[in-house]
Order: C-alpha cells, then structure tokens, then sequence
C-alpha cells in the first residue's frame, strides 16, 4: 500500500511500504521498516518489515490545541512504560530478549510510535489454532466429547502458566497494563541466537508454536500503579477477555475439569511470579469479581 | 606507485564480512577508494564509506564513515569549534556507540527534528552528536559523544551533500585508518564501562565474567534517545 496523504512527517511521501496492520479507535498500526532495511518477510502474506509504526491521527472533531495535548501525553505515556519494561521486564539472569517490544523511536508531537516488530502470532490465534487441532483429532478419532489428551491439555497449560508468570513480573514493575486480552499477547516465533539478532526458529510441529516466550503488547491503557485493585482489575480484564474468546478453553470442555480450571493455572503462575503482594491482588480479584470492573462510587 | 604493493583487495561485503553483517545493512552502496595516509609511508589500504538511506528520508542520504587511530582529532575539533563550514560533520567517538541502529537512531531523530524545524543545536550535525546523548545538556553531549582532542577512533557522517566530493574530503583530512562502520566493528571499540556510565546500564557484579553489553542495553539506549526531551 502506497503512503496515505495523511502520515505525519517523515512518513508522508516516503518510498517505504506500510502495511496497515491494526485499526482502533485511537490509533493505527502499519508494518513498515524503520532505522534499517533488514526485515523478513511473512511467509503467509508476503507483509515484510521490520518495525511496528503506531500513529494516532489528529482528531479533527476536538480543538486543536487539545488534540495535540492529548495526543502527546499518551504516545509518551505508552513509550516511558515500554521503556521502563524494555529493562525491568526481563527477568534477572534469564537472558531472554524483551517481553515487550523495543521503543525504536517516537515523535510526541507528531503522534507516532515506532517499536520493534515481533515475529510470531497472537495468543488468541496461537489457542485458536491449538482448539482447531483437537477437533481435528477428534473428528479422526470419531469422540463424541471434546476431551484432549493430557500431552496435549499440557503444552496448553504450560502456554497459560507463561502468560501469568509474564502478567505477574508486568505487575511487579509498577506497571497495569489496562487492557489484556489474548490478541494484546503474541507468541514470539524467534530465539535471539548467539549473535544477538532474531533468527526465525523453524517450527517443527504446530504445538511448537505455543513454546515460543510471550510478548506483551498494545501499551496504550497502561498505567503506572502499584494499587491491588488496579492490578486485581487487570487480571479480571483478562478473564473477562479470556472467557469469551476462548469459551471453550474456560469452561474446561478440554480438560473435563469445572469452568475456570484451566484459567487458574494464569492465577498460579501469577501468584508465584508476585509473591506476596499477589495473593493480596487474588483476594481483591475475587471482589473485583463480584462487582465487575468499576469501582462503586457509592459507599 | 610502489610496485610491491599488491592490488587493492576488493572487499564486496558478502566476503569479506559475511552475508549476516550484509543482511543488516540499510540500503548501502559501498565504494573501494584508494586512500593515502601516514605522511611517510605509502600504503594502499581499500575502505568502505557507504551511502546510507534510512527508510523513510530516502532524501537525506547519509556519508558515513569510521576512522581508527586518528592522528588529528586535535586539528578536526579545532575546525568545528572555528565553525570552519567545510567541517560541518558529525565526528563521533566510535568508543561511545554502541551499534549501527544506535547511530542511526540518532541520525533519523536528526533529520526528522530538522523537518519539523525544532533543531536544538545549530545544525542537523550538531543535532546528531547532541541525540546520542541521554540528556538534555548540549556542552555535555558534545564532551561525550563528539570528538575531543584525545579522540582515537571517529565515525564520520554528513547528511546530504555530494557523495564523491564527501568521501574525497575525508580521505584527504582524517588522518586514520579507515574501516566499516559495523556492529562488530564498534562492539571491538566500545568502552563499555563509559557507555554504562553515560546510559546508567548495570555493570556486571564484581567476579561475574564480561558478557558485553548484552541486548537489553541497546533496546534500553534506543528507548531512552526516543524519549528524551519529552
């Protein structure tokens, strides 16, 4: 896709590909390359680049002056968190590269955002993909129920305990990330190698593609709080998000176990990775429950 | 010319440096020149200064060259103090960089900051030394990142411009040994323990072994160049 007249400078009119990834209310994502010509290329779709450019627009319906206020403030909000993780996410000694993507360069005032871009696929396409494969295995094995083998409901749960180990050292930083839900999540296609740089790791078997590390995304709601209820908040988000994606995988259809089983292998993991403070965020997740996600103004 | 000397060795990237380092490169047109230096001894040495275009200001293509063992880095400070217009260079000290996006990050800031008219040094140049820097402070920037008279190792770059006419400059007016600009190239330089001070990276602990800088230490530097100022 040629640049559309409406990128901000430096991108409007430059020779580079951008290939629009993601549209919301506040932004949108394109694939482009940026500091380097070096990317791969998607085997599936022929989309290459090497950077994940995020702009918000101008809003033409606010004042202007107000429009860019707020325009700032949150792709600066977004890149001070990203930059924070950029060093404190990474667990001591582990050597594992970012569980966020690298900030590559940013402009405030222009509104856009450039971070490194990651290899792989969404959590949610990851489990989609994984919920395809039993049915397969089903229709071959001629069951009528939806029961997986334990191998199977095993690279599952090990994908679920990831991502609350990720979400738990998320918390221990300071940081809620304000909106988690499977497709903020990818599963990362690469190992950094020996030489420091991302070679694409061949995938074997499908439920490879569930063992790659988990790579937080979509930094935009973040907040910097150490408040049990905002990170109670956050993991009811995630629950929330989880049930209705994957119903299936929350209601234990795989495993035969009762709803929520699955999900609390997140909570476990979770619970490990904080310590104490987590079990404190648990038992608020439980009221957070009860009442849903906004805090009663009354009483 | 001296008839002992072999024929220059043409250094086509993809042999001399490994396709990986090729596959890294930005759109690079590498010229082999010829290059005199040493005043007494004539040597016929190949060098690389590339053309870099970094995605997005194909219009602003970057000259960009590394020196080692500089022997007038005195007399190149002199020159941008004097403001002398024909130096107007970004002259860096190679010791201080971490890598090739670590440059360039620099440099796209740059440029991009000289298009939105909000330069904060006097030009795009002192701009780029100035954005290396995790702070705000001009005379520190430059104290740190651009070139002292104790400067050893330089990366030369200048944005626009001629490219023949460039490259011919440097040759005639550093006196060093020129090499590629590459990751490898700068990580044999780097003086880690200035670039963790300057970064406030993590040193290793005291009896851990020297692991480099790791690859947290350039994500975070890049990040912290992006935001700051902001």
């Amino acid at each position: 896709m040629p640049a559309s007249r409406l990128l901000p400078t430096p991108f409007h009119g430059s020779e580079e590909a951008f290939h629009m990834i993601a549209q919301g209310a506040e932004g949108v994502v394109y694939r482009t390359n940026f500091l380097s010509s070096n990317s791969s290329t998607s085997p599936s779709n022929d989309i290459s680049g090497n950077a994940a450019l995020k702009i918000r627009y101008p809003k033409p319906w606010r004042h202007p002056i107000l429009d860019r206020r707020l325009t700032r403030q949150r792709i600066l909000a977004e890149a001070r968190v990203l930059v924070k993780l950029s060093r404190e996410l990474r667990a001591p000694g582990d050597g594992i590269s970012g569980a966020v993507p690298n900030v590559l360069g940013m402009s405030s005032e222009e509104g856009w955002l450039a971070t490194e871009w990651i290899e792989g696929a969404t959590v949610k396409a990851g489990i989609r993909g994984w919920e395809e494969r039993q049915r397969v295995l089903r229709e071959k094995a001629q069951r009528g129920d939806d029961v997986a083998s334990e191998a199977q409901l095993e690279v599952l749960r090990a994908l679920l305990r990831r991502i609350g180990a990720v979400v738990g050292r998320l918390h221990v930083c300071g940081i809620v990330h304000g909106d988690l839900t499977t497709s903020n999540m990818m599963v990362r296609a690469c190992k950094p190698s020996p030489m420091g740089k991302a070679e694409a790791v061949a995938s074997t078997s499908d439920d490879d593609k569930l063992e790659g590390e988990i790579v937080l995304l979509d930094f935009g709601l973040a907040q910097q709080s150490i408040a049990d209820e905002d990170r109670a908040v956050d993991l009811y988000v995630l629950e929330r998000a989880f049930g209705s994606t994957h119903p299936k995988v929350m209601e234990g259809r795989y495993s035969g176990q009762s709803a929520g089983a699955m999900f609390d292998e997140v909570l476990q993991a979770y619970a490990v990775a904080t310590g104490k403070a987590g079990k404190i965020t648990l038992r608020k997740l439980e009221d957070v429950r009860m009442r849903g996600r906004k805090k009663s103004m009354l009483g | 010319m001296d008839g002992g000397c072999a024929a220059p060795e043409r250094r086509d990237g993809c042999q001399a440096f490994g396709a990986k380092l090729e596959n890294t490169l930005p759109t690079v047109v590498k010229s082999t020149t010829v290059l005199l230096y040493n005043h007494s001894l004539l040597l016929m040495s190949t060098f690389t200064i590339e053309a870099v275009r970094l995605p997005h200001l194909q219009d602003h293509p970057l000259q960009v060259g590394l020196f080692k063992n500089v022997a007038n880095a005195q007399f190149l400070r002199q020159q941008l103090l004097e403001g002398n217009a024909e130096y107007e260079y970004a002259f860096l000290d190679a010791t201080v960089l971490i890598s090739r996006a670590h440059v360039f990050a620099a440099c796209f800031r740059a440029i991009n900051d000289q298009l939105n008219n909000r330069l904060k040094t006097k030009n795009v140049h002192s701009e780029i030394v100035f954005d290396l820097s995790p702070n705000n402070n001009i005379a520190e920037s430059f104290r740190r990142f651009g070139i002292s008279d104790t400067t050893k190792h330089v990366v030369a770059i200048k944005v626009g411009g001629d490219a023949a006419q460039i490259r011919a400059f440097l040759e005639k007016n550093i006196e060093g040994e020129p090499a590629a600009l590459s990751d490898e190239s700068l990580r044999s330089l780097g003086d880690l323990a200035r670039i963790r001070k300057i970064y406030r990276l993590e040193a290793p602990k005291k009896g851990q072994a020297e692991l480099g800088l790791g690859q947290g230490a350039e994500s975070f530097v890049l990040g912290s160049l992006a935001l700051k100022g902001s």
